[in-house]
């Protein structure tokens, strides 16, 4: 069953073949989980993450009518939900942070303190490119993951996200250019290049 | 010639196209240039901050896992809309010293019914008591008037005794007084008789 392809198998699997789906789990379980982490950047809500992301195609396979690959369906849920989080997150964030400012503290984020490596860039502009980069619309931002990152195609990213490579490509330009912007100021600022 | 699009900087930046006429113009046009300049410091600093897949333990995640979870969530659905349903029609469970009951009323008169239910309940327990006391009470008033009435039948018949004693001993003593006044007048009429036989 390991050898049959994805339609086989999610054909399998809609008839309650459950051989069928474990095997495409563990085929995409970790592709997946790739994209969700670089998303989200949080190991403990990446996994949470891609637990709903499967949930959610355990439950809609019955209405996946094959319409485009069962790969991009797949990857279009797990965006989807990347997105999702991240809107709450950024929701939960401006709460908080209008509750710390109420009360006259100062705004650190812990997380990304500790994930500062600094190899490549300043400890300071680091931190700072990594909130250009949460501050890209959502939309951006998932473009930048799938293909920056996760190497994938234009056509994929296409299918994956529904609208024209075109628009794909347009994201990407914009997201890229926010950020050489960013990349840019921050080196001016600091007097050379970082 | 003119500069180039959004999609032509994305095609030549990540190598999906090879257009000699475009990187000859970008070569050529300062404003293209700084823009494709910007873009590649975009790729870097996009990539200076990608996140670093950690080593993680990928949870198992199966089928069978997905299939009981589904089971579980509807039959909480289930038992939800239940609840729901049910309340709405107004049953609903209660819970007191006497245990767990349950409650009914007709739709859209719940909280009146379960009032009413209420109360009516309280009366018959009232009702209940009441008689329970009031039984009791007669048996006891009962006892009593059997004690008083018995002790009296006891008390009657030893003064009945004693009255008999007494008017019996009041008779004896009343024929012996009649008989001594008898005996008395006798002999007086007795000495008179002599006595005028002697005058």
């Amino acid at each position: 069953m390991e050898q049959m392809l994805d339609t086989e198998l999610v054909d399998l699997a809609r008839r309650g073949e459950s051989r069928a789906f474990d095997v495409l789990i563990q085929r995409y379980q970790t592709k997946v989980t790739h994209l969700v982490y670089r998303y989200v950047d949080d190991r403990d809500t990446a996994l949470d993450l891609v637990q709903d992301i499967f949930l959610k195609i355990f439950r809609n396979l019955v209405g996946f009518k094959g319409e485009s690959k069962f790969s991009s369906w797949m990857f279009r849920i797990a965006v989807n939900d990347c997105i999702d989080h991240r809107r709450r997150l950024k929701v939960r964030k401006e709460q908080s942070l209008d509750r710390i400012q109420e009360f006259g503290f100062d705004v650190v984020d812990e997380h990304e303190e500790t994930n500062i490596e600094g190899r490549i860039l300043a400890a300071e502009t680091k931190r700072e490119l990594k909130a250009a980069l949460e501050d890209l619309p959502a939309k951006q931002k998932a473009v930048v993951v799938m293909k920056i990152y996760q190497d994938m195609t234009f056509d994929e990213i296409s299918e994956i996200v529904g609208d024209p490579v075109s628009t794909v490509k347009s994201r990407l330009y914009k997201a890229l250019k926010s950020m050489g912007s960013e990349l840019r100021r921050k080196s001016f600022l600091e007097g050379g290049k970082v | 010639m003119r500069h180039l699009t959004e999609e032509e900087f994305i095609d030549l930046l990540m190598g999906e196209i090879d257009d000699p006429e475009l990187e000859a113009h970008l070569r050529a046009c300062l404003e293209c240039g700084e823009r494709m300049d910007v873009l590649k410091d975009g790729v870097v600093a996009t990539r200076a901050v990608e996140p670093k897949i950690p080593d993680m333990m990928l949870p198992r995640i199966s089928y069978g896992d997905f299939k009981r979870r589904m089971m579980m969530m509807r039959l909480g659905w289930v038992a939800a809309a239940a609840v729901l349903i049910f309340s709405f029609l107004g049953l609903r469970f209660e819970m007191n010293q006497n245990g767990v009951s349950l409650a009914f009323s007709v739709l859209g008169s719940q909280n009146e019914n379960v009032a009413e239910a209420r109360i009516a309940e309280l009366e018959d327990r009232l009702l209940e008591v009441i008689e329970v006391n009031a039984q009791l009470t007669q048996t006891q008033i009962d006892q009593r008037f059997d004690a008083i009435h018995q002790e009296r039948d006891e008390d009657f018949e030893r003064y009945a005794v004693a009255l008999g004693d007494r008017i019996n001993t009041f008779e004896t003593q009343n024929a012996v007084n009649i008989a001594t006044v008898r005996e008395e007048l006798l002999n007086k009429e007795r000495e008179d008789g002599v006595r005028g036989t002697l005058r």
